[in-house]
């Protein structure tokens, strides 16, 4: 072998060597841009919030959970103003149309947040490139719980009256269950309708209660509201048991039983307070309130029944005014 | 004497199957739900929560069409309409208030009726859009035997209209239908207030002296003291701003209508 072609060889294996590397550059870039849809088509859509706070040029946008863009650029407009524009996927465009919505969320507790763009409504026409789309706004984790708070905290000593009162309820030994019993024995063979109405409302309020009672434990509410329980039962401990009364049939029980009212009427009053604070917060939370509502309304109906009713001296002298159902006329003082 | 004893059980089994078997009440969860979230809506509505009250209503008459409840459902419709209105909805309050006047001829209930017919005359007094309801004059005239909202509604509305004795008599019958619970005393507040104005008016026309007036605004907010609700308050404060003579005691009277004022917007900024 000559020295000259011992130059050559090496010459050409270098030659190899530096082409297998500019190709394998070549093909890693190709991957990389395939990878990264740098020369995919785009579109660009318009979002204008009231602060550029929570994003940041190069933010996933997401559509269903698959990334179809990023945040392209970000800027305040001469009037003070926030534009930022996204650029987009042009092969999800046919999956948003007119009425769509971009939005900031949150995956977790913890974590960046991620522009979220809407579908909007499928029967309109797609969205033109450089559309403008409007944001909405989401109440954060923080401001929710804030704003719930006051609710939670009243209506957490008020489900623990409500638990206290269906175990008052349920309780064999009970008041209301021994008086349910007594009135029982006490109508046997008299032909009493407004007793035998009572006993069936005193069954169904029974019923709603130990559902109501069961809702709770499910929903882990009973050791969530212990704390409140232990403050709450000694208000029950208050409403002296109807049974003594019902049995000596003393002029006291009705006074008794007028105390019950009256405490079932505040609590019900307080629960419609709490249903509608919940009702404005969230529209999940209030189920349960309103069917403490509901039960506590049977319950104050059925205890005004008790105090109307033969047993009770057939006497109401606190007449109520009857209105409840029906809101006040308008008197000029409304804003 | 077996005569009389045959005659005896005749009576007594005739008497037996005379008497009705006790009926079975059942609740409709549809109508009582609907009964629950009106009771909750008129609450939010005192407490001048107007989106709150107006979804609560919405809900009530939803639940209300689900029970094929008629009369709650008119009545449904002349709660929303007053939330509406309360919220400065004018325009969906008197489309609510006709709907409820439509539905409540239908089962032929003339408290509701009436009730949707006052607000609306009410609402138009207002507005000052005269002879919008053509027979508002008819509204004035309330049965005794219907609820004390409709004569409240009706002594206001005599008012408005300078009928001063029809609005007298009706605010008499609102004292008259009060009952002893917070619901009462503010209907009794509102009628002693209105019975304080309309007497100060006339005293202002006849230059005689208001001891009645002040009597009855004193009456309002006693009773306004023990039941609760500032913007009635207010009302009964700037009520006595403006009846004061003595320029100490008037500014004091306005001082605490000022306070008054103030906490409730600051409560609504909250």
């Amino acid at each position: 072998m000559t020295r000259g072609n011992f130059v050559d060889g090496i010459r050409r294996k270098v030659g190899w060597f530096v082409m297998l590397g500019l190709g394998a550059i070549v093909a890693l870039l190709l991957v990389a841009t395939l990878r990264t849809e740098l020369f995919a088509r785009k579109f660009t859509l318009y979002v204008a919030p009231p602060s550029a706070s929570a994003f940041f040029v190069g933010q996933e946008v997401k559509f269903q959970g698959f990334t179809v863009g990023r945040v392209d650029d970000i800027e305040l407009q001469p009037r003070g103003e926030v534009r930022i524009a996204l650029r987009l996927l042009d092969r999800y465009r046919g999956m948003l149309h007119q009425g769509s919505t971009v939005q900031l969320v949150k995956p977790g507790l913890l974590g960046q947040e991620i522009v979220e763009v809407t579908s909007g409504d499928v029967q309109t026409a797609m969205l033109d490139d450089g559309a403008q789309l409007p944001f909405r706004e989401q109440a954060t984790l923080e401001q929710l719980l804030m704003d719930m708070k006051p609710a939670v905290a009243s209506a957490d000593s008020l489900l623990g009256e409500l638990v206290q009162l269906a175990r008052w309820l349920n309780n064999p030994q009970g008041d209301v269950r021994l008086a349910t019993a007594n009135i029982r024995a006490a109508t046997q063979g008299v032909d009493q309708g407004a007793i035998q109405q009572t006993i069936v409302r005193v069954s169904e309020a029974a019923m709603q209660f130990e559902r109501l009672s069961q809702q709770l434990a499910d929903n882990g509410a009973g050791e969530h509201l212990a704390k409140s329980l232990q403050q709450t039962a000694q208000v029950l401990k208050n409403i002296v048991p109807l049974t003594e009364e019902l049995r000596r049939q003393a002029p006291e029980a009705l006074a008794q039983s007028r105390a019950l009212v009256e405490r079932l009427d505040d609590l019900s009053r307080s629960l419609n307070g709490i249903a509608a604070d919940l009702q404005q917060l969230t529209p999940e939370l209030p189920g349960l309130a309103q069917e403490s509502r509901d039960a506590m309304v049977e319950m104050r109906r059925l205890a005004g029944s008790i105090r109307s009713s033969w047993l009770g001296g057939g006497a109401s002298e606190a007449k109520p005014t009857g209105s409840e159902l029906v809101a006040p006329p308008a008197m000029d003082v409304a804003p | 004497m077996r005569t009389l004893g045959l005659i005896l059980l005749l009576c007594m089994v005739a008497c037996a199957t005379r008497h009705e078997p006790p009926q079975t009440q059942v609740t409709n969860p549809y109508q009582a739900r609907a009964e629950g979230l009106a009771r909750a809506g008129v609450d939010a509505l005192g407490r001048e929560q107007w989106k709150s009250a107006q979804m609560l209503f919405e809900k009530s008459l939803q639940a209300a069409t689900l029970a094929d409840d008629e009369r709650l459902m008119s009545l449904g419709w002349y709660n929303l309409g007053r939330a509406y209105a309360a919220s400065g909805d004018t325009t969906a309050a008197r489309a609510a208030y006709l709907q409820a006047m439509r539905q409540a001829d239908e089962v032929h209930d003339a408290v509701n009726r009436q009730r949707a017919g006052l607000a609306l005359a009410l609402l138009d007094e207002r507005d000052s859009t005269e002879g919008k309801v053509a027979e508002s004059d008819n509204l004035l005239e309330v049965p005794d035997s219907f609820p004390i909202d409709v004569h409240l509604a009706a002594a206001r509305l005599a008012q408005l209209r300078h009928q001063s004795d029809l609005a007298r008599h009706a605010y008499g019958r609102v004292l008259e239908l009060v009952g002893q619970d917070r619901s009462g005393f503010i209907y009794a507040a509102r009628a002693h207030l209105g019975l304080a104005e309309l007497i100060r008016s006339k005293a202002a026309l006849d230059g005689v002296t208001e001891n009645s007036a002040w009597k009855h605004l004193n009456q309002a907010l006693d009773l306004l003291r023990r039941a609760g609700d500032p913007r009635l308050m207010l009302q009964a404060l700037n009520l006595a701003t403006e009846m004061e003579t003595d320029p100490i005691r008037r500014q004091v009277w306005l001082q605490r209508a000022s306070a008054v004022q103030q906490a409730l917007q600051k409560a609504h900024s909250e």
